[in-house]
C-alpha cells in the first residue's frame, strides 16, 4: 500500500489503512516519543494517544507527494509531545550547570542508533527538548521559541548545551563500551 | 535552512531512521477505541416532507383529473368541447346542419351530451373580423361558438329538446352591438388541448434553492487539497497544514457556508399528447462553497467554486388550463458532469507577516445526477410566449466525493425555476 493509498485510505475510514498507517510509521513515531518523554512506557502512552488524534484530524492532511504523510505525523506527533511535557511542567530551561567540554566530536556511526535515541532522551527535559525540535525536525530557534514560549536566545543556549552534554555522553558511552 | 555540522548531520541521519519495536498489543488497543471516520458513517438524510408536499398535491391534482368523470358545467366540459369549436369554427359555420345532426345522432347514441353540446345550437351568422394574426373577416363568426360554450347545456340532458334546434337568442340590430354583445356574454376563452402535432417550444430558465450551511467544533473531512498545507513554514514543509500544528492546543470549530446555487437551462419541449410534454436541453450550474476552519488565532477560509453542465430530461403533465395560464406537474432527471472545480485557501495565523495560500482543483469530472419534481404556473404572456415559475423539490445523487457543496450537505432540497418558453412556429 502506497503512502498516498494509506491517506486516502484513512480519510475514508478505512481500518485495514489505519492499521498500514500504524504498523509502517508507529515504530518512527515511537522512537520520536521516547526521545521526547525520555522513558518507554510514556512514549507508548504518548503514542497511544497521538494515534488517535491523527485519526481524528487526518481530514486536514493533503497529500503533497511522497515523505507528505511521514513529514506531517512526525509534525503532530512532536507538537504533541512538546504539549504532554508541558502539561507536566515537566520543560525548564534554566542553565545550570558548566557546559562540558568535549576536546573530539565523538563519532556517532560508532554508536548504535538504539543507543543514541536512548541518550538523548536520558538529557534534561528542557535541553532534549530543544534538541530534539532543532536538529531532528529541523525547527528554527524562533519557531521554538514562539512553540515553548522563550526567547530566542534560550533556546540556542539551550541547544548547545543539549549538544555539548550528549556528545560528552557519547564520549562516555563509547569509553565504556570499547573498554 | 540553518546550517549543520557534519557531526549534526550524522546524528540526525542516524535517530530519524531509528524505529522502536511497536509494542506487542498497541494496534488491539488502538483499534478499539478509534471512532468510526464521519467519512465510513452513512449520510444521515434530513427528512424534509413539506418540501414535498407541493408537488404531491400537484401530483394528486392531476391524477384526480384524471380519474374522475367529468362534470357536465364548468371549465372543464367548457376544455373538452373547446378543440371542435375552435379549431375549426368557419367549418362548423359553413356545415351547420350536417354539425348538428352528428351532434343529435351522437347524442341520442348515448354519447357524452357535453361534448356534443355547443354543435348542437344552431349556427351563427355574425360576420368574424380579421384577427391579428391576418385570418382573414369571415362571415361565420366565432363569438356564436363562444356563446354556444356559455349557454348551458340543460337543453341537451332535455330529452324533450334532444332533437329540436333550439332557437338562437335575440340579437342586437347592429353589428356593432352584436360584437359587444358577444364579447361580453362570452365566458373566459378556454384553452384548446395540443394536439400531438403542436409546435415545440423553447425554454430558457434560472433555477435556485436555499443556500444553507453548518457549524460544528474541530475540523471537517475535507478532500485532498482543500485544507492543504500553505508554505508558510520556514524549513520548507509543505506537507503539514500550519493552522492545524498551531491549533494544538487551542480550540477550534469550523464552518461551512453556501452561496446560492444558479442553474440555467435552454431546454426544449416536445407536446407528445394535449397534456403530456417531453423536454431536453443543457444546463449550467454554479456552485459557490466558503469553508472555514479553525480558531481565532489561526484559522484557514476556503472558497471553492464549481461549475457543471449538465442534460436534464423532463416530462410534464398538464392538469389545468384558464384563458392567462396552465398549470402542470413535472418529474425531471438530471446528469451534470463537473467541468471546472477550483479552491483557494487562505492560511492566516496571527503575528504571521503574511497569509500563505493554496489552490486546488478537486472535484473535475465528477458526475452529478439529481431528480426534481415539481410543481408549475405558466402565465400566457402573448400567443407564442409563456412565462413560468416551477417550485419543487430536488434529490441529488452521491457523487462518490467528500466535496462540501450543498448537494451534499441537504441531498433533498428546495428548488424554484423560473423562466421563459416560446412556441418556435
Amino acid at each position: 500500500m502506497t503512502e498516498r493509498e494509506i491517506a486516502e485510505g484513512c480519510q475514508r475510514g478505512d481500518n485495514a489503512a489505519r492499521r498500514a498507517l500504524y504498523e509502517r510509521y508507529g515504530g518512527r513515531l515511537l522512537a520520536l516519543c521516547r526521545r521526547y518523554t525520555g522513558n518507554r512506557e510514556e512514549a507508548e502512552d504518548l503514542l497511544h494517544d497521538g494515534f488517535l488524534f491523527v485519526f481524528s484530524a487526518i481530514a486536514t492532511f493533503g497529500y503533497r507527494g511522497d515523505g507528505s504523510l511521514s513529514a506531517w505525523l512526525c509534525r503532530v506527533f512532536a507538537n504533541r509531545a512538546v504539549d504532554y511535557l508541558q502539561q507536566r511542567r515537566r520543560l525548564a530551561f534554566t542553565d545550570t550547570g558548566e557546559v562540558p567540554d568535549v576536546p573530539d566530536d565523538p563519532p556517532p556511526a560508532d554508536v548504535p542508533a538504539e543507543a543514541v535515541v536512548r541518550l538523548i532522551g536520558e538529557l534534561p527535559p528542557g535541553y532534549r527538548t530543544v534538541l530534539n525540535l532543532y536538529l531532528i525536525e529541523g525547527r528554527s530557534h524562533r519557531e521554538i521559541a514562539a512553540l515553548l514560549h522563550i526567547k530566542e536566545s534560550t533556546s540556542a543556549s539551550q541547544y548547545l548545551r543539549a549538544k555539548a552534554l550528549l556528545k560528552k555522553r557519547i564520549t562516555d558511552y563509547l569509553k565504556t563500551h570499547d573498554a | 535552512m540553518k546550517e549543520l555540522d557534519e557531526w549534526e548531520k550524522r546524528l540526525r541521519d542516524q535517530v530519524r531512521g531509528w524505529k522502536d519495536p511497536l509494542p506487542p498489543d498497541g494496534w488491539q488497543r488502538l483499534s478499539r477505541m478509534l471512532p468510526e471516520s464521519e467519512a465510513a458513517r452513512p449520510r444521515k438524510v434530513r427528512r424534509r416532507r413539506y418540501l414535498l408536499a407541493l408537488p404531491a398535491a400537484a401530483a394528486a391534482a392531476a391524477l384526480l383529473l384524471l380519474v374522475l368523470p367529468p362534470r357536465n358545467d364548468g371549465e372543464g366540459a367548457q376544455e373538452a368541447s373547446a378543440p371542435a369549436m375552435h379549431r375549426r369554427p368557419a367549418a362548423t359555420l359553413r356545415q351547420p346542419a350536417a354539425g348538428g345532426r352528428a351532434a343529435t345522432a351522437s347524442a341520442r347514441a348515448g354519447g357524452t351530451s357535453r361534448l356534443e353540446a355547443p354543435v348542437r345550437f344552431a349556427p351563427a351568422v355574425l360576420p368574424r373580423p380579421a384577427d391579428a394574426d391576418g385570418a382573414p373577416a369571415d362571415t361565420p363568426a366565432p363569438a356564436i361558438a363562444l356563446m354556444a360554450f356559455a349557454a348551458p347545456s340543460a337543453a341537451a340532458d332535455s330529452t324533450a329538446a334532444r332533437d329540436a334546434v333550439p332557437a338562437p337568442a335575440p340579437q342586437p340590430h347592429t353589428v356593432a352591438a352584436r360584437r359587444k354583445a358577444a364579447v361580453r356574454k362570452a365566458p373566459a376563452i378556454p384553452e384548446p388541448a395540443v394536439p400531438p402535432a403542436a409546435p415545440p417550444r423553447f425554454t430558457l430558465a434560472v433555477e435556485s434553492g436555499p443556500a444553507a450551511g453548518l457549524r460544528r467544533p474541530g475540523y471537517l473531512s475535507a478532500p485532498d487539497g482543500l485544507l492543504a498545507a500553505g508554505s508558510a513554514s520556514a524549513d520548507e514543509q509543505p506537507t503539514v497544514n500550519p493552522v492545524v500544528g498551531e491549533n494544538l492546543r487551542r480550540p477550534t470549530a469550523s464552518r461551512i457556508r453556501h452561496r446560492l446555487p444558479l442553474q440555467f437551462t435552454a431546454g426544449i419541449d416536445f407536446p407528445l399528447t394535449g397534456r403530456l410534454t417531453l423536454g431536453t436541453g443543457i444546463s449550467y450550474t454554479r456552485l459557490t462553497t466558503d469553508v472555514e476552519g479553525g480558531s481565532t488565532y489561526a484559522f484557514y477560509h476556503t472558497r471553492q467554486r464549481l461549475h457543471y453542465i449538465g442534460v436534464p430530461l423532463r416530462i410534464a403533465f398538464t392538469f389545468a388550463r384558464t384563458p392567462f395560464a396552465h398549470f402542470y406537474a413535472s418529474a425531471e432527471a438530471r446528469i451534470a458532469l463537473c467541468v471546472g472545480a477550483r479552491q483557494e485557501t487562505d492560511f492566516r495565523v496571527e503575528d504571521s507577516p503574511a497569509p500563505a495560500s493554496t489552490t486546488a482543483h478537486d472535484g473535475r469530472g465528477l458526475w452529478q445526477g439529481s431528480f426534481t419534481v415539481a410543481a408549475g404556473a405558466e402565465l400566457r404572456l402573448g400567443r407564442r410566449t409563456g412565462l413560468f415559475l416551477e417550485p419543487g423539490a430536488t434529490y441529488a445523487l452521491p457523487d462518490g466525493s467528500s466535496l462540501p457543496t450543498p448537494y451534499h450537505d441537504n441531498p433533498l432540497r428546495f428548488s424554484l425555476q423560473a423562466g421563459l418558453r416560446w412556441k418556435l412556429r
